[in-house]
């Protein structure tokens, strides 16, 4: 008998089959196919075959700014990508093959640009690059430059390049370290040059790690609300056109057409995405039991230390700017604040203890399940158990590309009233923090599952292991150090989501995002920065503990 | 092993966080509120201290955001009391709240209040110019509504795109009652639109551009934060925008939610508005905060919030053809 045919018909697997499939209509399939298909009728209408409609798409063809607007998201979203990619590659090359030190706090400021809080993060471009920002300011007095000005386009590609471009170095640096080094070395004892090395060799095989770590950069930049709506002045893009559509007018189906078009540009990222892949024709050893050799001339770390130190410096300019907001008792116009002090600090004390402990709770919760269902879907879907995996993957893809305010509204609409009521607990904020993330965990897992030969799994069945055993001491072990890496960045980057909490949050389940996001309704942008210097510094100690709890440091775990 | 041992609690503090996510206090009464944390603040802790035992549950948010919510949430509401939107968005969306006779009604100018007691006026403000005076003078600053769409101020004037401000809608609005689309096309080509209103008159706080178009209260706000800005008030006249409050039809605390807009719209609670918000109170007999000029010394204009609220899909769309076209 096949041991394949044999594993799937143990009831193990198939209840877990059955719970993720169940899981899956519930909190994906059902919400957001409701809000996916309200871009069909008129708004307000009934889900129906009579009620179908293209008049939500109309806008698209006759409307002038719906046009610029699409347009804008393309090319803004296309551009910040490429920047993103050429601004990480070197410094990924430079952590991963390069003998530089500091290389855990190099990892752990890289994530920094993620974790950023909301709002504030842009508007702290602002206070460093704006007309009369403190670099502005710098450059003009001291070395005779004008910067272009951050309104606009310029500054709306720029901010979300240096926002994003962490995801490109996390899993760019991870391939190049943990790729096999045995290759590169034959090729060196056989003479080939560094370059050619890097060009034959090297590049095609983290190709499709780059294209990957491109995807998430486009699909986050041309879902990005924040920064286009600060930076952007009548720069609109399509997230700014949703937000409109639904805060101003209402319009659920009109605002579901706009997402539905943005969703037709990831797919086309993500169709060139699988065409990249198919080209990888190396294969992928497993088990490599060292790691790569790192340039150690003086030339090389040199550049290594100076790029990534300064990619660095500039991708947490608007941390920096956050600090100083933040410990300023004065600030009247003048380049720097004029009087300094803890006082924002002591007036958020108060916020420190319960919406705190409320987002560690709620982005924990909604982390492991995001790991339990992603790694098993990954599972099912890599080992082919199940039919019409393109299905799962749009599945799961699709409220990863949709924004999140969208999300928002979905599971608002849905889990109000009818069968299945979850408005005003604190499961429907975590449910629908797993709708969102899922993705990264699903595709992390299944890249770490592809990398196990089947035939591991095989010994541990014909040696008389059960599905769960195998799973428990086989499977699991071999693709936690992936999934972890994945997890580490969905609880980080949990912790400052606001636009679908805005939607969803009870006084009970307050988020320290929500505190923050308050703070900025009022105006009280000094206490907003304090509260989110704190939140960040948090969330960085966090995953340092984490990667410490595993017993390996952040450098290795994007591997 | 650690990473497990870390999941597991992980997993059962999702557990936990679901078992207990329900249950509410008996007495309390929620709050969709759209002002600043301070002053929502105060006014819990009024309310709390004025009807003790019920507990005030607040959700903060855009005025747009938490519309969202209670429109969403129509077939089982989760609020009760909807706190400091313009009255237009009320006006606009009637159906979604109760009427209510407030105890604290004859206090208030009936053209504060709806005609059925739908809502309340909460604060009024003047739409006025903030002007920051290092990058420019007061007396270069315009002076009325024309005066935007002077070439001198082109590329100096900020505004929020009405579509996605409700003060912004407001100023266009006056622009198009007070004048025609002809004016307000001018001050379109001469502008720049932001998306939100805060950053109107933080970006001219910060000397970031010279002249915005805000409410007034901001102004006095960046003002007494030592920022070096000043108000101008439009000579061709500018009109009161109220902003209010009212309680959303089948929340979950009926007499709760009747206990907190008497509250709200009591004298006590007012002066904490105007003593903590620097804005003008809706009521009769409370005094504007210093600061604020004397509504006399102003030419201003009747603002019909009803009738921005029935054209207020037609002209914004006009409003993005203009944009468009620029």
């Amino acid at each position: 008998m096949n041991p394949l045919s044999r594993r799937s018909a143990d009831p193990t697997a198939l209840l877990v089959g059955a719970v993720a499939v169940a899981a899956a209509l519930v909190l994906l399939v059902y919400p957001i196919g409701r809000a996916s298909l309200v871009a069909f009728v008129r708004n307000g209408a009934d889900i129906a075959f009579a009620n179908l409609t293209f008049l939500n798409f109309e806008r698209f063809f006759i409307s002038a700014s719906y046009q610029r607007a699409f347009w804008n998201s393309l090319w803004s979203g296309a551009l910040s990508t490429a920047l993103a990619t050429a601004l990480a590659l070197p410094m990924a090359y430079a952590v991963a093959r390069v003998a530089i030190p500091f290389r855990s706090l190099i990892m752990a400021m890289s994530v920094v640009p993620l974790i950023s809080p909301p709002f504030i993060g842009s508007y702290a471009w602002i206070m460093m690059l704006g007309n009369n920002g403190i670099i502005t300011q710098l450059l003009r007095a001291y070395v005779g430059i004008d910067l272009p000005s951050i309104y606009g386009p310029f500054g709306v590609v720029f901010a979300l390049a240096m926002g994003y471009f962490p995801y490109v170095f996390l899993v760019v640096q991870g391939a190049l370290a943990g790729g096999d080094p045995h290759v590169e070395e034959a090729a060196r004892v056989m003479g080939a040059s560094r370059w050619r090395i890097i060009r034959t060799i090297t590049i095609p095989a983290v190709l499709p790690s780059v294209a990957a770590g491109m995807l998430i950069v486009f699909i986050k930049a041309i879902g990005d609300f924040g920064v286009p709506s600060i930076l952007g002045g009548e720069f609109q893009v399509l997230p700014t056109l949703i937000y409109y559509q639904i805060h101003g007018f209402h319009n659920l189906s009109a605002a579901s057409a706009i997402a539905m078009v943005n969703v037709a540009l990831t797919l086309a990222a993500l169709w060139l995405l699988a065409r990249i892949n198919r080209r990888r024709a190396h294969a992928t050893l497993t088990g490599t039991s060292r790691a790569s050799a790192r340039l150690t001339g003086t030339g090389a770390r040199i550049w290594a230390n100076a790029y990534t130190w300064a990619l660095i410096f500039v991708a947490v300019l608007p941390q920096i700017a956050i600090l100083f907001a933040s410990f300023a008792e004065e600030w009247p116009g003048t380049l720097l604040p004029t009087r300094y002090g803890f006082s924002h600090y002591f007036s958020v004390a108060g916020y420190l203890t319960q919406p705190i402990y409320n987002s560690l709770v709620l982005s924990g919760a909604a982390t492991a399940v995001c790991v339990v269902f992603g790694a098993v879907s990954a599972y099912a879907v890599v080992r082919n158990k199940i039919v019409g995996r393109w299905a799962v993957d749009a599945i799961i893809m699709l409220p990863f590309v949709l924004p999140g305010l969208v999300v928002g509204v979905a599971y608002l609409t849905a889990f109000n009233d009818g069968w299945l009521v979850l408005t005003g607990t604190g499961s429907i904020i975590v449910l629908a923090y797993f709708t969102r993330r899922v993705a990264f965990i699903f595709r992390s897992a299944s890249s770490a599952i592809g990398r196990i030969d089947p035939k591991i799994e095989e010994a541990s069945t014909i040696c008389g292991a059960g599905w769960g055993t195998t799973m428990r001491r086989v499977t699991a072990p071999l693709i936690v150090p992936g999934v972890f890496a994945g997890a580490i960045l969905v609880f980080a980057t949990l912790i400052g989501e606001i636009s679908a909490t805005v939607l969803l949050y009870s006084a009970r389940w307050k988020t320290v995002s929500i505190s923050i996001y308050e703070f900025v309704l009022g105006g009280e942008l000094y206490r907003a920065s304090a509260l989110g210097t704190v939140v960040t510094a948090m969330t960085l100690v966090l995953i340092l503990v984490a990667s410490r709890l595993v017993g390996r440091n952040m450098a290795d775990m994007f591997k | 092993m650690k990473t497990r041992s870390f999941v597991n609690s992980a997993l059962v503090a999702g557990v936990v966080a679901i078992a207990t996510a329900t249950g509410p206090a008996n007495a309390q009464v929620v709050v969709y509120n759209t002002v600043g944390t301070k002053l929502m603040q105060a006014f819990v802790e009024g309310f709390e201290k004025a009807s003790p035992g019920i507990k005030v549950d607040v959700i903060s948010g855009g005025s747009g955001e938490l519309l969202t919510r209670i429109k969403a949430e129509k077939n089982r509401p989760q609020g009760d009391v909807f706190v400091g939107p313009d009255a237009d968005v009320f006006d606009a969306e009637l159906d979604l709240f109760d009427s209510y006779k407030s105890t604290e009604d004859a206090a208030f100018n009936p053209a504060v209040v709806h005609k059925d007691k739908k809502y309340y006026g909460f604060s009024m403000n003047f739409q006025a110019f903030i002007v920051n005076t290092k990058l420019m003078p007061l007396d270069k600053a315009p002076k009325s509504w024309t005066d935007l769409a002077k070439p001198e101020f082109k590329g100096k004037v900020l505004m929020a795109n009405p579509a996605q401000s409700g003060s912004a809608y407001s100023q266009m609005h006056q622009v198009i009652s007070l004048y025609n689309w002809d004016l307000m096309g001018k001050i379109v080509q001469n502008s720049t639109f932001v998306t939100s209103s805060r950053l109107v008159f933080q970006n001219v706080a910060k000397g970031e551009i010279a002249v915005g178009l805000t409410s007034e209260f901001n102004i006095l706000a960046m003002k007494l934060d030592g920022q070096p800005v000043d108000g101008v008030y439009p000579t061709d006249g500018t009109a009161l925008i109220v902003d209010a409050s009212g309680i959303i039809k089948g929340g979950p605390n009926a007499a709760n939610a009747r206990k907190f807009l008497d509250f709200i719209n009591s004298k006590a609670a007012h002066e904490i508005l105007v003593a903590v918000d620097k804005r003008r109170s809706a009521r009769s007999d409370v005094a504007p905060p210093q600061g604020l000029p004397a509504v006399a010394t102003l030419k201003t204009f009747p603002y019909d919030s009803a009738a921005a609220a029935s054209k207020r899909t037609g002209s914004l769309e006009r409003f993005d053809k203009l944009l468009a076209a620029k």
